[in-house]
């Protein structure tokens, strides 16, 4: 379990975000995109090691590897 | 914000100027620089999320009932924390619909992770089981896609919501509902937050009467 400083934090946002509704999303979107954009320049940077692409394969799963083929 | 709408309104003017002139590059520039004060001014603010689950939803939605379940719900609704996918439901359809619903999302770029055979795809929806769509040749951000399986998500479906701050037209299963499955279901530390997070923002919609009716439910069908 986290401690109670956690909760409080998120207690704290989900005010901000109720008492702000034009505010939050702007900081939630930045937040949001930054996870993504940097999860995607990781696997890029995969892809181009040694059996990388057959990593990216095998983290996500992927059985229909048509549907992907710059891992091909 | 005067420098905002000074330079809103001289981007207008180039861009109208590039495009009586028919030069591309510059008029391609400056949409992108109208687009980037857009942005700026809070007009359009999706997220990646929000992008991916609205062009999800845009397909779906002439084919079939769905709701955006769990997760989502509380990120859309502004608790910042990651995830990799988004749940979604969809009403109980026969083959001939999901082959139609499936073919809809590829002619719009999305690709099934476990197959790109729609009739067995469909055998693991009608077996209860989930399954994974992304945009072709981008394995993130992902839709795990289920069928309803009982009166629980036939529930989930019939008191289907909007929900106004996430500022997207999306169907999604009610708070009340999000906060009973987190608290009575899901129960690891991340979901209890989310339940307390949901409590906080939608506090004036909380309907105790209903999350214990839910939770009986859940027990009833679920544990």
């Amino acid at each position: 379990m986290r401690d109670a400083s956690h909760e409080d934090q998120i207690r704290r946002w989900a005010l901000f975000v109720k008492d702000h509704p034009d505010k939050w999303k702007r900081i939630h979107t930045e937040f949001i995109n930054a996870q993504f954009e940097k999860a995607e320049q990781i696997y890029h940077k995969l892809a181009q090691t040694k059996k990388g692409k057959e990593k990216i394969i095998k983290i996500f799963n992927i059985r229909n590897t048509k549907g992907y083929p710059s891992l091909l | 914000m005067e420098d905002d709408v000074l330079e809103f309104g001289v981007c207008v003017f180039s861009w109208m100027i590039g495009f009586m002139g028919s030069e591309k590059p510059k008029r391609l520039f400056n949409l992108g620089r109208f687009v980037i004060i857009m942005n700026r001014r809070g007009i359009d603010d999706k997220n990646i999320l929000d992008r991916f689950c609205i062009d999800f939803c845009g397909v779906i939605e002439k084919h079939c009932e769905y709701i955006v379940v769990s997760g989502f719900v509380v990120i859309a609704s502004g608790r910042t924390r990651g995830t990799e996918d988004i749940d979604i439901i969809i009403e109980r359809i026969g083959k001939d619909r999901f082959v139609k619903l499936h073919n809809a999302l590829t002619k719009k770029g999305f690709v099934c992770i476990q197959s790109d055979d729609p009739e067995e795809i469909y055998g693991y929806v009608k077996d209860k089981l989930s399954v994974r769509y992304t945009y072709e040749d981008k394995p993130l951000p992902e839709i795990e896609l289920k069928m309803s399986k009982d009166e629980l998500d036939e529930y989930q479906l019939k008191t289907k919501t909007k929900l106004p701050l996430t500022g997207l037209d999306i169907w999604f299963s009610s708070v009340n509902m999000n906060i009973a499955f987190k608290e009575e279901l899901l129960k690891t530390d991340k979901d209890i937050e989310d339940a307390k997070y949901l409590r906080t923002v939608y506090d004036e919609e909380i309907d105790e009467k209903e999350i214990n009716k839910i939770k009986a439910m859940i027990r009833r069908y679920r544990l």
